[in-house]
Protein backbone atom coordinates (compact mmCIF):
# COMPACT_ATOMS: atom_id res chain seq x y z
CA UNK A 1 0.00 0.00 0.00
CA UNK A 2 1.38 3.35 -1.01
CA UNK A 3 0.62 5.93 1.62
CA UNK A 4 1.50 9.54 2.15
CA UNK A 5 1.44 11.98 5.02
CA UNK A 6 -1.94 13.37 5.91
CA UNK A 7 -2.77 16.85 4.82
CA UNK A 8 -4.15 16.67 1.31
CA UNK A 9 -6.89 19.20 0.64
CA UNK A 10 -10.07 18.19 2.43
CA UNK A 11 -8.59 15.14 4.10
CA UNK A 12 -6.48 16.69 6.86
CA UNK A 13 -8.85 15.65 9.62
CA UNK A 14 -9.10 12.03 8.52
CA UNK A 15 -7.60 9.33 10.73
CA UNK A 16 -7.62 6.52 8.18
CA UNK A 17 -4.69 5.81 5.88
CA UNK A 18 -4.56 8.47 3.16
CA UNK A 19 -3.85 7.03 -0.28
CA UNK A 20 -0.94 8.55 -2.13
CA UNK A 21 -2.74 8.79 -5.46
CA UNK A 22 -6.50 9.21 -5.04
CA UNK A 23 -8.36 7.11 -7.59
CA UNK A 24 -11.77 7.41 -9.16
CA UNK A 25 -14.52 5.12 -8.01
CA UNK A 26 -14.22 1.67 -9.52
CA UNK A 27 -16.59 0.58 -12.27
CA UNK A 28 -17.82 -3.00 -12.17
CA UNK A 29 -21.07 -4.91 -12.22
CA UNK A 30 -21.84 -7.84 -9.93
CA UNK A 31 -24.98 -9.53 -8.62
CA UNK A 32 -26.71 -8.34 -5.44
CA UNK A 33 -28.39 -10.50 -2.83
CA UNK A 34 -31.73 -10.20 -4.64
CA UNK A 35 -30.15 -11.71 -7.72
CA UNK A 36 -30.17 -8.43 -9.65
CA UNK A 37 -27.28 -6.86 -11.54
CA UNK A 38 -25.62 -4.10 -9.51
CA UNK A 39 -23.60 -1.47 -11.36
CA UNK A 40 -21.38 -0.30 -8.52
CA UNK A 41 -20.36 3.02 -10.05
CA UNK A 42 -23.85 3.99 -11.16
CA UNK A 43 -25.73 2.76 -8.08
CA UNK A 44 -23.46 4.60 -5.66
CA UNK A 45 -22.85 7.70 -7.78
CA UNK A 46 -22.24 10.82 -5.73
CA UNK A 47 -22.59 9.04 -2.39
CA UNK A 48 -20.14 8.17 0.37
CA UNK A 49 -19.41 4.48 -0.21
CA UNK A 50 -17.38 1.96 1.77
CA UNK A 51 -16.25 -1.05 -0.28
CA UNK A 52 -14.87 -4.24 1.24
CA UNK A 53 -13.86 -7.57 -0.26
CA UNK A 54 -14.17 -10.57 2.07
CA UNK A 55 -15.83 -13.94 2.61
CA UNK A 56 -18.28 -15.46 5.04
CA UNK A 57 -15.98 -18.14 6.45
CA UNK A 58 -13.56 -15.42 7.56
CA UNK A 59 -13.97 -15.37 11.36
CA UNK A 60 -11.30 -12.86 12.21
CA UNK A 61 -10.99 -9.51 10.45
CA UNK A 62 -14.10 -9.43 8.20
CA UNK A 63 -16.62 -9.34 11.06
CA UNK A 64 -14.53 -6.80 12.93
CA UNK A 65 -14.60 -4.35 10.00
CA UNK A 66 -18.32 -4.82 9.39
CA UNK A 67 -19.31 -4.67 13.06
CA UNK A 68 -17.31 -1.49 13.56
CA UNK A 69 -19.07 0.18 10.63
CA UNK A 70 -22.47 -1.03 11.87
CA UNK A 71 -21.88 0.39 15.32
CA UNK A 72 -20.70 3.72 13.87
CA UNK A 73 -23.91 3.74 11.80
CA UNK A 74 -25.89 3.36 15.02
CA UNK A 75 -24.11 6.39 16.43
CA UNK A 76 -24.35 8.52 13.27
CA UNK A 77 -27.81 7.86 11.81
CA UNK A 78 -27.77 10.96 9.61
CA UNK A 79 -24.45 9.96 8.02
CA UNK A 80 -25.57 6.35 7.74
CA UNK A 81 -28.62 7.35 5.70
CA UNK A 82 -26.38 8.75 2.96
CA UNK A 83 -23.64 6.11 3.08
CA UNK A 84 -23.42 2.88 1.14
CA UNK A 85 -21.61 -0.13 2.57
CA UNK A 86 -20.86 -2.65 -0.14
CA UNK A 87 -19.51 -6.06 0.85
CA UNK A 88 -18.24 -8.19 -2.02
CA UNK A 89 -17.88 -11.89 -1.29
CA UNK A 90 -14.92 -13.25 -3.21
CA UNK A 91 -15.90 -16.83 -2.30
CA UNK A 92 -18.75 -17.60 -4.74
CA UNK A 93 -18.36 -21.37 -4.36
CA UNK A 94 -19.50 -21.24 -0.73
CA UNK A 95 -21.27 -17.90 -0.34
CA UNK A 96 -24.68 -17.86 -1.99
CA UNK A 97 -26.54 -14.54 -2.33
CA UNK A 98 -28.97 -15.77 0.33
CA UNK A 99 -26.13 -16.62 2.72
CA UNK A 100 -24.53 -13.24 2.11
CA UNK A 101 -27.82 -11.52 2.94
CA UNK A 102 -28.18 -13.47 6.20
CA UNK A 103 -24.57 -12.67 7.05
CA UNK A 104 -24.91 -8.93 6.44
CA UNK A 105 -28.19 -8.76 8.35
CA UNK A 106 -26.17 -9.70 11.44
CA UNK A 107 -24.54 -6.29 11.12
CA UNK A 108 -26.96 -3.92 9.35
CA UNK A 109 -29.78 -4.67 6.95
CA UNK A 110 -28.75 -1.68 4.83
CA UNK A 111 -25.41 -3.22 3.91
CA UNK A 112 -25.30 -4.23 0.26
CA UNK A 113 -23.95 -7.69 -0.59
CA UNK A 114 -22.52 -8.57 -3.97
CA UNK A 115 -20.93 -11.57 -5.60
CA UNK A 116 -20.40 -12.98 -9.07
CA UNK A 117 -18.48 -15.49 -11.09
CA UNK A 118 -14.77 -15.81 -10.49
CA UNK A 119 -14.15 -13.86 -13.70
CA UNK A 120 -16.53 -11.09 -12.66
CA UNK A 121 -14.94 -10.93 -9.21
CA UNK A 122 -11.48 -10.74 -10.73
CA UNK A 123 -12.60 -7.80 -12.85
CA UNK A 124 -14.14 -6.07 -9.83
CA UNK A 125 -11.00 -6.49 -7.73
CA UNK A 126 -8.85 -5.22 -10.57
CA UNK A 127 -11.12 -2.21 -11.02
CA UNK A 128 -10.91 -1.45 -7.30
CA UNK A 129 -7.13 -1.81 -7.32
CA UNK A 130 -6.92 -4.56 -4.73
CA UNK A 131 -4.86 -7.76 -4.91
CA UNK A 132 -6.79 -10.68 -6.35
CA UNK A 133 -8.18 -13.14 -3.81
CA UNK A 134 -6.26 -16.40 -3.61
CA UNK A 135 -7.88 -19.69 -2.63
CA UNK A 136 -5.61 -21.75 -0.38
CA UNK A 137 -6.11 -25.34 0.75
CA UNK A 138 -8.23 -28.28 -0.29
CA UNK A 139 -11.72 -29.46 0.43
CA UNK A 140 -14.41 -27.45 2.17
CA UNK A 141 -12.14 -25.72 4.63
CA UNK A 142 -9.98 -23.76 2.21
CA UNK A 143 -9.17 -20.19 3.18
CA UNK A 144 -9.26 -17.09 1.03
CA UNK A 145 -6.44 -14.59 1.04
CA UNK A 146 -8.06 -11.24 0.35
CA UNK A 147 -7.51 -7.51 0.53
CA UNK A 148 -7.65 -6.54 4.18
CA UNK A 149 -8.87 -2.98 3.96
CA UNK A 150 -12.06 -0.98 3.55
CA UNK A 151 -11.95 1.41 0.58
CA UNK A 152 -13.76 4.71 1.21
CA UNK A 153 -15.07 6.71 -1.75
CA UNK A 154 -16.30 10.20 -0.90
CA UNK A 155 -19.38 11.81 -2.45
CA UNK A 156 -16.87 13.11 -5.01
CA UNK A 157 -16.52 9.48 -6.20
CA UNK A 158 -12.82 9.48 -5.35
CA UNK A 159 -10.96 7.12 -3.02
CA UNK A 160 -8.96 9.29 -0.63
CA UNK A 161 -8.55 6.98 2.33
CA UNK A 162 -8.54 3.33 3.31
CA UNK A 163 -9.09 1.51 6.60
CA UNK A 164 -6.76 -1.48 7.02
CA UNK A 165 -7.09 -4.31 9.51
CA UNK A 166 -6.38 -2.88 12.94
CA UNK A 167 -8.42 0.28 12.37
CA UNK A 168 -10.16 1.45 15.52
CA UNK A 169 -13.85 2.14 15.57
CA UNK A 170 -13.11 5.64 16.88
CA UNK A 171 -11.24 6.39 13.65
CA UNK A 172 -14.30 5.53 11.58
CA UNK A 173 -16.48 7.55 13.93
CA UNK A 174 -14.23 10.54 13.33
CA UNK A 175 -13.86 10.09 9.60
CA UNK A 176 -17.32 9.27 8.23
CA UNK A 177 -18.81 12.73 8.89
CA UNK A 178 -15.73 14.35 7.33
CA UNK A 179 -15.84 12.02 4.35
CA UNK A 180 -19.52 12.77 3.85
CA UNK A 181 -18.59 16.40 3.22
CA UNK A 182 -15.85 15.73 0.68
CA UNK A 183 -16.69 17.26 -2.67
CA UNK A 184 -19.81 18.94 -1.38
CA UNK B 1 -25.97 -6.73 17.92
CA UNK B 2 -25.68 -5.17 21.33
CA UNK B 3 -22.62 -3.38 22.48
CA UNK B 4 -20.90 -4.98 25.42
CA UNK B 5 -17.61 -3.59 26.59
CA UNK B 6 -14.72 -6.00 26.36
CA UNK B 7 -13.71 -4.98 29.83
CA UNK B 8 -16.68 -7.03 31.03
CA UNK B 9 -15.22 -9.98 29.18
CA UNK B 10 -11.95 -9.54 30.93
CA UNK B 11 -13.72 -9.86 34.26
CA UNK B 12 -15.40 -13.13 33.38
CA UNK B 13 -12.60 -15.57 32.99
CA UNK B 14 -9.32 -15.75 34.76
CA UNK B 15 -8.34 -19.37 34.54
CA UNK B 16 -5.24 -20.84 36.04
CA UNK B 17 -3.58 -24.21 36.35
CA UNK B 18 -2.61 -25.06 39.89
CA UNK B 19 1.12 -25.11 40.35
CA UNK B 20 2.10 -24.02 36.87
CA UNK B 21 1.57 -20.29 37.20
CA UNK B 22 -0.12 -20.24 33.81
CA UNK B 23 -3.06 -17.86 33.67
CA UNK B 24 -5.54 -17.17 30.88
CA UNK B 25 -7.32 -13.82 30.82
CA UNK B 26 -9.41 -11.71 28.43
CA UNK B 27 -11.12 -14.76 26.92
CA UNK B 28 -13.76 -13.63 24.45
CA UNK B 29 -15.39 -14.91 21.29
CA UNK B 30 -16.89 -12.83 18.54
CA UNK B 31 -20.62 -13.35 18.08
CA UNK B 32 -20.83 -15.79 15.16
CA UNK B 33 -21.94 -14.15 11.92
CA UNK B 34 -21.06 -17.06 9.66
CA UNK B 35 -20.21 -20.73 10.05
CA UNK B 36 -17.13 -20.00 12.17
CA UNK B 37 -16.19 -17.76 15.05
CA UNK B 38 -12.88 -16.64 16.52
CA UNK B 39 -11.82 -17.09 20.15
CA UNK B 40 -9.22 -14.79 21.65
CA UNK B 41 -7.39 -14.72 24.98
CA UNK B 42 -4.10 -13.90 26.62
CA UNK B 43 -2.02 -16.57 28.36
CA UNK B 44 0.76 -15.56 30.70
CA UNK B 45 2.87 -16.56 33.66
CA UNK B 46 4.27 -19.88 32.55
CA UNK B 47 6.40 -21.71 30.01
CA UNK B 48 4.06 -23.85 27.98
CA UNK B 49 2.58 -24.74 24.62
CA UNK B 50 -1.05 -25.14 23.64
CA UNK B 51 -1.52 -28.60 22.16
CA UNK B 52 -5.29 -28.89 21.89
CA UNK B 53 -8.66 -27.26 22.42
CA UNK B 54 -12.26 -28.47 22.35
CA UNK B 55 -15.67 -27.01 23.05
CA UNK B 56 -19.18 -28.40 23.00
CA UNK B 57 -20.41 -25.48 20.87
CA UNK B 58 -18.26 -26.25 17.79
CA UNK B 59 -17.40 -29.35 15.82
CA UNK B 60 -13.70 -28.53 15.85
CA UNK B 61 -11.25 -25.94 17.13
CA UNK B 62 -8.21 -24.95 15.08
CA UNK B 63 -5.38 -22.56 15.84
CA UNK B 64 -4.91 -20.00 13.07
CA UNK B 65 -2.75 -17.02 12.38
CA UNK B 66 -3.92 -14.06 10.36
CA UNK B 67 -1.16 -11.99 8.82
CA UNK B 68 -0.82 -9.15 6.37
CA UNK B 69 1.29 -9.62 3.27
CA UNK B 70 3.45 -6.93 1.70
CA UNK B 71 0.63 -5.93 -0.63
CA UNK B 72 -1.93 -5.67 2.17
CA UNK B 73 -3.45 -9.07 1.50
CA UNK B 74 -4.73 -10.74 4.66
CA UNK B 75 -3.86 -14.40 4.94
CA UNK B 76 -5.12 -16.99 7.41
CA UNK B 77 -3.17 -20.20 7.99
CA UNK B 78 -3.29 -23.03 10.52
CA UNK B 79 -0.54 -22.65 13.08
CA UNK B 80 1.03 -25.61 14.83
CA UNK B 81 2.69 -23.92 17.72
CA UNK B 82 1.12 -21.47 20.17
CA UNK B 83 3.69 -20.95 22.90
CA UNK B 84 3.81 -18.86 26.05
CA UNK B 85 6.76 -18.14 28.30
CA UNK B 86 7.20 -16.33 31.57
CA UNK B 87 8.90 -13.58 29.56
CA UNK B 88 6.44 -13.44 26.68
CA UNK B 89 2.66 -13.60 26.85
CA UNK B 90 0.71 -15.54 24.26
CA UNK B 91 -1.75 -12.99 22.88
CA UNK B 92 -4.62 -14.07 20.65
CA UNK B 93 -6.25 -11.03 19.00
CA UNK B 94 -7.83 -9.96 15.69
CA UNK B 95 -5.25 -9.74 12.94
CA UNK B 96 -2.97 -12.21 14.74
CA UNK B 97 -3.58 -15.55 16.39
CA UNK B 98 -7.03 -16.95 17.11
CA UNK B 99 -8.69 -20.26 17.82
CA UNK B 100 -11.29 -20.83 15.12
CA UNK B 101 -14.50 -22.48 16.29
CA UNK B 102 -15.66 -24.43 13.25
CA UNK B 103 -19.38 -24.97 12.58
CA UNK B 104 -20.11 -23.07 15.74
CA UNK B 105 -23.54 -23.06 17.35
CA UNK B 106 -25.67 -19.96 17.34
CA UNK B 107 -24.38 -17.73 20.14
CA UNK B 108 -25.51 -14.32 21.25
CA UNK B 109 -23.72 -11.40 22.82
CA UNK B 110 -23.66 -11.92 26.57
CA UNK B 111 -23.50 -15.72 26.41
CA UNK B 112 -20.52 -17.49 27.91
CA UNK B 113 -19.01 -20.65 26.51
CA UNK B 114 -16.63 -23.15 28.04
CA UNK B 115 -13.53 -24.17 26.15
CA UNK B 116 -11.18 -26.94 27.26
CA UNK B 117 -7.55 -26.07 26.61
CA UNK B 118 -4.84 -28.71 26.79
CA UNK B 119 -1.35 -27.42 27.57
CA UNK B 120 1.77 -29.50 27.07
CA UNK B 121 2.99 -28.96 30.63
CA UNK B 122 0.12 -27.57 32.64
CA UNK B 123 -2.38 -30.11 31.32
CA UNK B 124 -6.09 -29.48 31.01
CA UNK B 125 -7.64 -26.10 31.75
CA UNK B 126 -11.25 -25.06 31.21
CA UNK B 127 -11.81 -21.41 30.41
CA UNK B 128 -14.98 -19.38 30.11
CA UNK B 129 -15.21 -16.95 27.22
CA UNK B 130 -17.77 -14.17 26.90
CA UNK B 131 -19.52 -13.74 23.56
CA UNK B 132 -19.06 -10.13 22.43
CA UNK B 133 -19.76 -8.14 19.29
CA UNK B 134 -17.02 -8.69 16.71
CA UNK B 135 -16.28 -4.98 17.10
CA UNK B 136 -15.39 -5.65 20.74
CA UNK B 137 -13.01 -8.53 20.08
CA UNK B 138 -10.36 -6.03 19.10
CA UNK B 139 -10.46 -4.50 22.56
CA UNK B 140 -9.48 -0.88 22.07
CA UNK B 141 -12.19 0.98 20.20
Amino acid sequence: MAVACRGAVGTAELQGVIVESPSEKASFTLTDTEGDAFDFRAETDGELTLLYFGYLNCPDICPVHLAQIAEVFDQLPAVARDTNVVFVSVDPNRDSPEAIRRYLDNFDRRFIGLTGTLDELRDAQTAAGVPLAQYVGDGENYTVDHAGWVIAYGPDDVNHVIYPSGTRQSQLLNDLPALAKLGT
Amino acid sequence: MRRVGVIAGMMVAISACAGSGLVVTEARVGEPTGPNAALYFTASGGDDRLVGATTSVATAVEAHETAMGDDGTMTMRPVADLAVSVDSDLVLEPGGFHLMLIDVDRLEVGDTIEVALRWETAGDMTIEALVVSPADTAGDR
